[in-house]
């Protein structure tokens, strides 16, 4: 059973996701602040996160992967960015944090299915 | 005694020193002629003196004498009567000779008082003229006769009638014998004429002043050239300060270096942008160690070998450590009147408000495309699940296509701000349908759909609904009440009350929206109707475009009511707004 992590403080987007990826052998979490994510990646392992990068509150999506990259550094999963960002800077900065797997808001739940079946298989 | 007015015309005009001495003759002769007539009745002095009875006299009185005795007086009297008839003689050829001398020289006065160039007067202590001669008549304009019934006073301009009048009071007081001055005299067809008046003064035995003569030469011509140059002196030195003035007018800062690179001009507002006095750097050359400490590196490098027409743009910090502002300067040849490179002119402008506006404009852009974005990714999404899954039961199908209505209307409102704000930035304004609306209604809809997505925030409406009824657009309303209520939300993250109250005053009805959130400080009270203004970018979480408050305050404006907010920092923020009820 693989365990991936949704963060988003947008519900819509967390039950649109939550939806679209849950299989029988997933099991879909689901975060609406970096917190919460940080709370729950220290708590337990996961395949993969999914992390939005616009968040309020302390923590944005970028935090986020950095302070779990710097404190849950053993059992380390593959980071996967879902954001309405297209811009360079915020491309640069997830590639300078290792994460090269960047899906913008709107996407195809193919394009979706493709990057998670990729990371899962790899991981 | 003083000779009055000459003739002028046959050369008989006399001189008046030629009067004088004449004068003096003729007192000479009368009293000649006295004396004669006393020896004649007194005898001759001698007799007088020596105590003696003159014979004259003895032989009137007694006649008792023999004719030897008057034969003798009378040859003795005869004698002395030729010896003064002879004296009398010689004095009288003396007198002639002195006559003739003196009329040569009055002649040779009277010739030169005549034809001179300059303008010549004798005039008396009250200003009366008693000669003038053809030169003076031909300055001032007014025949000898006219001048007759004229004083220096009357042909004085106004304006130097008080120095000439000190100037012969210094005369009569007998401080001084003789004057020289400048002055304009009022010609008989009301010219000015300026004369240069040099007059020597005559005085009595008991000094008293008897008579000035005056020379008056015409210096109308040197002193219309000093004028003229005067004037253009003055105008140059007006153009000048206008030239000046402008510079200094100037919004932009202006830099003016010469073909060698030396700063020559510096307008204050350049000083101002850059921080630098003028007089620190004045024809200092851009290389100087001096001026490169003092200007930005930038700036400095194009001054240097910068070409005509470039722009640069450069950075510049405060010292007082505010936000730095963003300066552009432009570079334009000077050309001298023979068309010769002499120079350049940098201009420099504070373009911060622009880069400002700038970002502002991408930041919107980001924001809008994230704001279109998130609706569309759930409505995108939850489609293509519609689509591809056929083992979905209905409720899960109803609830999807729910969020599917809902984010599509969410979507529509932002694309209608958009709308609206080219409407606004056209100038277009907004095309009201006025009917009346009643606002409690409008307020109740609005938070009971927003109490939906927050379950942190509590709304208390406080509103009579029987008053509350105002003309306006419903949907524009609708609109303001929804941005006004979902801001007070989105600013309050923690939660808490948003309180809502109205009143109606006079021919307005106000509503005041009050929320706990985190409140906005000053500049961000300033500046929360402007155009993509969003109170805190940082917080990128929330939502909004930074349109919302500039079309509310358009839409409440187009209405003919007022909007304002009041605000503390980290405590709450309260909206209010009036909007006419007929």
């Amino acid at each position: 059973m693989k365990k991936i992590l949704v963060v988003d403080d947008q519900a819509i987007i967390r039950q649109l996701l939550e939806i679209s990826l849950r299989r029988e052998d997933r099991q879909v979490f689901l975060a609406e602040s970096g917190e919460r994510a940080v709370h729950l990646a220290l708590e337990q392992c996961f395949d993969l996160i999914i992390v939005d990068l616009m968040m309020p509150g302390g923590m944005d999506g970028f935090e986020t992967i950095e302070y779990l990259q710097q404190n849950a550094a053993d059992n380390l999963c593959p980071f996967m960015i879902l954001t309405a960002k297209d811009q360079q800077p915020e491309r640069d900065r997830a590639a300078g944090l290792g994460v090269y797997h960047y899906l913008v808001k709107p996407f195809k739940l193919d394009d979706l299915f493709a990057t998670v079946d990729n990371l899962l298989g790899a991981g | 005694m003083l000779p009055l007015f000459f003739e002028g015309g046959g050369g008989v005009a006399s001189s008046i020193a030629m009067g004088n001495r004449r004068s003096i003759v003729n007192r000479s002769r009368r009293a000649l002629k006295r004396r004669l007539l006393k020896a004649a009745e007194k005898g001759p002095r001698r007799s007088r003196h020596g105590g003696r009875q003159s014979p004259l006299a003895k032989g009137r009185c007694s006649g008792s004498r023999g004719g030897g005795v008057l034969e003798a007086l009378i040859k003795q009297r005869t004698r002395e009567l030729t010896e003064v008839n002879e004296r009398l003689k010689l004095s009288m050829v003396r007198c002639q000779r002195l006559d003739g001398r003196l009329r040569e020289s009055e002649e040779l006065f009277r010739s030169i008082f005549e034809h001179a160039a300059a303008g010549m007067n004798t005039i008396t202590l009250e200003g009366r003229y008693l000669q003038v001669n053809s030169a003076f008549c031909d300055f001032i304009g007014y025949s000898r006769e006219e001048l007759q019934h004229l004083t220096v006073f009357d042909l004085t301009h106004p304006q130097d009638l008080l120095a000439t009048r000190e100037r012969f009071e210094g005369i009569r007081a007998g401080k001084c014998e003789a004057f020289d001055y400048e002055k304009r005299f009022v010609c008989k067809d009301g010219k000015l004429v300026w004369g240069h008046v040099t007059s020597a003064w005559m005085f009595d035995d008991r000094r008293q002043p008897l008579y000035g003569i005056g020379l008056v030469q015409d210096i109308s011509d040197r002193k219309g050239a000093e004028a003229e140059l005067k004037k253009a002196l003055a105008s140059a030195r007006e153009g000048r300060t206008k030239i000046a003035c402008i510079l200094k007018s100037v919004g932009d800062g202006l830099i003016v270096t010469d073909a060698d690179h030396r700063i020559v001009l510096m307008n204050p507002s350049a000083e101002s942008l850059l921080g630098v006095v003028f007089e620190q750097v004045i024809n200092r050359t851009v290389d100087d160690p001096y001026v490169t400490a003092l200007f930005p590196e930038k700036l400095i490098k194009t001054l240097r070998c910068g070409e005509i027409g470039d722009l640069l743009e450069f950075e510049l910090c405060d010292s007082v450590g505010r936000q730095p502002r963003a300066l552009q300067g432009r570079m334009s040849a000077i050309r001298d009147q023979n068309e010769q490179h002499s120079g350049i002119i940098t201009t420099l402008r504070d373009v911060s408000r622009e880069r400002e506006i700038d970002s502002m404009k991408t930041e919107f852009i980001t924001t809008a495309a994230h704001e279109l974005r998130t609706p569309l990714t759930s409505i995108q999404g939850f489609s293509e699940i519609l689509l591809a899954r056929s083992d979905l039961e209905n409720d899960q199908r109803r609830s999807m296509l729910s969020i599917i209505h809902e984010q599509s209307e969410s979507l529509s409102r932002i694309v209608n701000d958009l709308l609206d704000l080219s409407r606004i930035e056209a100038g277009v304004g907004f095309v009201l349908q006025k009917t009346p609306c009643n606002l409690s209604q409008l307020i109740e809809q609005a938070t009971s759909q927003l109490s939906w997505t927050s379950d942190r925030h509590l709304f208390e409406v406080a509103l009579a609904s029987t008053d509350s009824v105002v003309c306006g657009d419903r949907v524009k309303l609708r609109q303001v009440v929804e941005n006004i209520l979902s801001n007070a939300v989105k600013y309050s993250p923690q939660g808490g009350s948003v309180q809502v109250t109205g009143q109606r005053l006079d021919s307005e009805f106000q509503v005041s929206v009050a929320d706990q959130g985190i409140g906005m400080s000053e500049d961000q009270m300033l500046r929360i109707f402007d155009k993509f203004y969003r109170a805190d970018t940082s917080n990128s979480a929330i939502e909004g475009v930074g349109l919302g408050m500039n079309i509310v305050q358009e839409i409440i404006k187009a209405h003919g009511g007022r909007i304002w907010v009041e605000s503390c920092y980290g405590e709450g923020t309260v909206v209010h707004f009036t909007l006419p009820t007929e």
